[in-house]
């Protein structure tokens, strides 16, 4: 006797297709797919879905380990022996010694750049002129999500696609100071 | 869906290799979720072009980002939620959805058989892709992830920032909208 109904054995579907499902769960939804045709239907669709999973082309791959490898020279290029005082700090592995190095490294631009962030609004907003219209602003941010787009957030600001001050290189940074300054 | 498994150790395992400074296993990890990132790119941008971008962005912020992976969920997991938001970003700085380019029509008379057969198999596969493609990116990120990775209803939810049980909805839904749409034909 087969006790699956329709709702567990779509959600069962892809994995089936995928040949990851238990012998016990294999034999359920088999047992399912001989009497719904809807069920099978569905997973015809799946089939043809899959038989069409996008594939990268070639070059692709190498593009992206050529990336990786160079941001992974870049990652360890501060992990190399430090001088602290007297003494030297073996620093590879990268390790709690070099993060000490790397928050002290970018503490004071990262102040700098509060500091001067802060000084400009205080101008901005203590100065005679009108404050800027921000009401471009805010219908921008009531406005509904368009079909089916949303823009996810996360806590890490790298996972939710945020900027973060250590993406910057040392060009970068001072670019960014020298901006800020003029 | 093709992995190359020239490695059988763990992602886990992998990430604090990388970790301690091991490049090998930087790319071993690439290489083994590189389809995976690129088909998510894929199903949010719709441009292969794009979708490559997208796929070496993700590694390049993943790899600065390494010693913020905790394992509260599965690397993948990790992993596409990064691509699903480069590629976002990509979709914000209005480089939006690019339709396919049209292909020059063969003169009359020119079409070798076997090519004509090969473009019918390849334009019905491609009206389901672009069934998946008109459908909304929730639905669409939903069927893809389960679908092409296998992910589970919890995972899909982790990146499309829902619930287990609102991931189940909009896979079904996909699922849905796609049988309508072929049945359609």
């Amino acid at each position: 006797m087969n006790d699956m109904g329709c709702d567990h054995v779509r959600d069962l579907l892809p994995e089936l297709h995928l040949g990851a499902l238990s012998p016990g769960q294999r034999r359920g939804v088999d047992g399912h797919l001989t009497s719904c045709s809807e069920c099978r239907a569905l997973l015809a669709l799946i089939g043809a879905l899959e038989a069409e999973c996008p594939e990268p082309r070639p070059g692709s791959l190498e593009g992206a380990r050529e990336a990786a490898a160079a941001a992974f020279a870049e990652r360890h290029r501060f992990t190399g022996p430090v001088s602290v005082g007297d003494g030297v700090i073996p620093m590879t592995p990268r390790g709690r010694a070099s993060r000490v190095w790397s928050d002290l490294r970018w503490s004071l631009p990262a102040a700098a750049v509060l500091v001067i962030a802060l000084g400009t609004t205080v101008l901005w907003f203590g100065g005679e002129e009108a404050a800027p219209d921000l009401t471009a602003v805010d219908a921008l941010a009531a406005a509904p999500a368009e079909d089916g787009y949303a823009f996810y957030m996360g806590e890490d600001p790298v996972v939710a696609g945020g900027m973060v001050l250590e993406d910057l290189s040392d060009e970068e940074l001072e670019a960014l100071l020298e901006e800020l300054e003029s | 869906m093709i992995e190359t498994a020239r490695d059988a150790r763990p992602d886990e395992i992998l990430v604090q290799e990388a970790r301690n400074g091991h490049a090998e296993a930087v790319d071993l990890l690439v290489v083994r979720h590189h389809a995976s990132v690129y088909r998510t790119s894929v199903a949010i941008l719709g441009d292969a072009d794009l979708a490559d971008d997208a796929a070496q962005e993700t590694f390049i912020r993943a790899i600065k980002a390494l010693d913020r992976y905790r394992g509260d969920a599965a690397f993948r997991t990790w992993l596409l939620a990064i691509a699903a938001n480069v590629a976002r970003g990509l979709l914000r700085r209005g480089r939006s959805r690019r339709e396919a380019p049209l292909e020059a029509a063969p003169e009359p008379g020119e079409e070798d058989p076997d090519v004509v057969h090969r473009l019918a198999v390849a334009e019905r596969a491609e009206g389901v892709r672009e069934k998946l493609d008109s459908l909304p990116e929730k639905q669409r990120l939903a069927v893809s992830l389960r679908i092409f990775e296998g992910l589970s209803f919890r995972e899909v939810g982790e990146l499309i920032d829902s619930s287990e049980g609102a991931a189940r909805v909009n896979y079904h839904h996909g699922i849905r909208r796609l049988r309508e749409l072929v049945s359609d034909e």
